[in-house]
């Protein structure tokens, strides 16, 4: 976790815009490999990740030979860049919108291209946790990536999911008997009376659950995102390895597995899936988080038995 | 998406540097007009989760300073962002002895006495840190904690929380996840473990009056609260603005409006530096 400090700081250029990262050479009296991981951006949040677990990665990976570089794309953390759009004041998730889309696959192929000119690297893994995810999909047409590995990765349009009725059958399902299973619950009186509980998640859950049981319902179809599917079969087309990662605990696991892997079965297209019981989206527990690090530590270890020349 | 960005200003220089030496060594990054030497300005961040968010806002914000005409000097403390260390392992005390190592440093690189831009919990830090050197004349602080049992009170609160993600229940409260750091057992905040001397440190420090003659803006959305809002040499100002710090519900772009009347009081305070450099 250290090894922050043993990094080293880099910058390069990508649409006129100069971008900060920084860059982890392998452990000393460790083989180099030549397969560089990159890490990208999970949204808003600098290359340091939430709490810290793109660092954590990079000290595990570093450890078995790898060239790692973290950088903050246009936009993000130190790197310049300002937003377009969305206009200040404008509903978040209209800029997970333009993530969702693609908007640093530019950046990332900035990146890869800085990494194979000045490291003896040949060939190289991205790797990202939720937006960042889509973007090592969406940059997979990079002829020097060799596989993806894409951490918490919603596979529904953000935009179209911000309500509590967008949500999939099985989850209100499953809320609502939480509700009503409190019910006989003296702890959960404390809180509702105390104005603990959130009175309008509880409400909307509650009827949405009641609707749906009345046969009212909003149409699903939309499913998974056109982006992430082009993508996708783009990436298997070009022979891409790809590894799917989610937290149990995580509502995008509920998705991945109900809309994606039903319309694209794991055993039909080769890619890896891996899940982490008692995590949740941004592998907040320990427990998880290192169970997180070896899943895939592993899986680039597989991806990079080459050496290569210092 | 060829057009989803523009540049910024041109003419700045950002220069990403360490402050000290070995696996705890600090990360900083210092923004500066090209060929200008105005006030020197170091801004000690939000904490954990909270500096998380609002990094960018601070980038930004140390930007339009710098293209002001200040130099500024961003950072992140021990076992946070880029620097060295582990959060766990770090105090109320690491992160003051944290900002005096870089004030020391940038006092010595820009030959100048620093103002401080304390943020959230650096706003504490910014002024525990004052009470042990003298140089530390001039701090800005925005949206100070009045409270800091509080501030514990909602960061435990985000770990009961979690619990009921994971778990499907609640089970340890906000009592017995304190109790169990103090046992050693650090409660895990979103990723962040705070350890007993951290959170014993930050409640300690509800019974203390700031009572140094520091002359001092403090900004801040609402009324500032309990000793905070006592402090001899300050001015207060109370503006809108969007909460930078927390998980963002719409965007927000650009530095915090904060930035206007931080910068006016900059001038104002500094104004024979500002002189010299023009």
């Amino acid at each position: 976790v250290n090894s922050a400090s043993s990094g080293q700081f880099v910058s390069f250029v990508c649409g006129g815009c100069r971008l900060f990262g920084t860059l982890h050479r392998p452990a000393s009296g460790v083989p180099l490999r030549d397969v560089g991981v990159l890490m990208l951006n999970q949204g808003p949040l600098d290359r340091s990740g939430a709490h810290r677990t793109s660092i954590r990665l990079a000290a595990r990976l570093s450890a078995l030979g790898f060239f790692v570089l973290r950088f903050d794309a246009r936009g993000v953390g130190e790197s310049e860049g300002e937003w377009v759009t969305p206009a200040h004041g404008e509903p978040i998730r209209m800029l997970w919108k333009i993530v969702e889309e693609g908007v640093w696959v530019a950046d990332t192929h900035a990146a890869i291209d800085f990494f194979l000119r000045e490291l003896p690297v040949k060939r190289v893994i991205l790797a990202g946790l939720c937006g960042g995810g889509l973007t090592a999909l969406h940059s997979a047409q990079h002829p020097k990536v060799v596989g993806m590995a894409m951490v918490g990765m919603p596979v529904r349009p953000q935009a179209e999911t911000h309500a509590v009725s967008d949500l999939l059958d099985e989850h209100i399902r499953s809320e609502a008997r939480d509700y009503v299973g409190k019910v006989f619950t003296l702890a959960a009186w404390r809180r509702f009376v105390t104005f603990q509980t959130d009175y309008r998640t509880m409400g909307a859950i509650l009827l949405t659950n009641f609707r749906r049981a009345l046969g009212f319902r909003v149409s699903n179809d939309c499913l998974v995102s056109a982006s992430v599917m082009a993508s996708f079969q783009q990436a298997i087309k070009l022979g891409r390895r790809l590894l799917f990662v989610y937290a149990e605990g995580d509502y995008f696991w509920l998705e991945f597995q109900q809309l994606f892997l039903a319309q694209f079965p794991q055993a039909s297209y080769g890619f890896g899936v891996a899940s982490v019981p008692h995590a949740n989206h941004t592998f907040t527990d320990r427990v998880g988080l290192e169970q997180l690090e070896r899943i895939l530590t592993t899986w680039s270890s597989g991806l990079g038995e080459g050496e290569c020349q210092a | 998406m060829g057009t989803a960005f523009r540049r910024g200003v041109d003419g700045l220089v950002e220069q990403q540097q360490w402050c000290g030496e070995g696996s705890d060594r600090l990360y900083t990054m210092t923004y500066q007009s090209s060929g200008r030497g105005g006030p020197l300005v170091v801004i000690a961040g939000a904490d954990g989760e909270e500096r998380d968010w609002a990094s960018r806002a601070l980038v930004t914000g140390a930007r339009m300073l710098a293209e002001s005409g200040c130099t500024v000097v961003r950072f992140d403390y021990r076992g946070q962002g880029e620097s060295g260390g582990v959060y766990e392992e770090t105090s109320v005390a690491s992160r003051v002895s944290d900002l005096l190592s870089v004030c020391a440093q940038s006092r010595t690189l820009h030959r100048q006495e620093p103002i401080v831009l304390g943020v959230r919990l650096g706003t504490t830090i910014a002024l525990l840190a004052s009470q042990s050197d003298a140089g530390l004349t001039d701090l800005v602080l925005w949206e100070p904690i009045a409270d800091h049992a509080a501030y514990i009170n909602v960061l435990l609160r985000q770990n009961v929380a979690a619990q009921m993600v994971v778990h499907g229940s609640v089970q340890k409260d906000r009592a017995a996840l304190i109790a169990e750091a103090r046992g050693g057992s650090p409660a895990n905040v979103n990723g962040f473990l705070l350890s007993g001397v951290f959170i014993d440190e930050l409640l300690a420090l509800d019974g203390v009056s700031f009572d140094i003659d520091r002359r001092a803006l403090v900004i801040s959305v609402a009324k500032v609260q309990g000793a905070m809002a006592a402090l001899p040499g300050a001015t207060y100002t109370r503006m809108p603005c969007l909460p930078f710090w927390k998980e963002p519900k719409v965007h927000s772009a650009g530095p915090p409006v904060w930035i206007d009347p931080t910068l006016a009081w900059v001038r104002q305070t500094r104004a024979s530096v500002l002189r010299e450099v023009s």
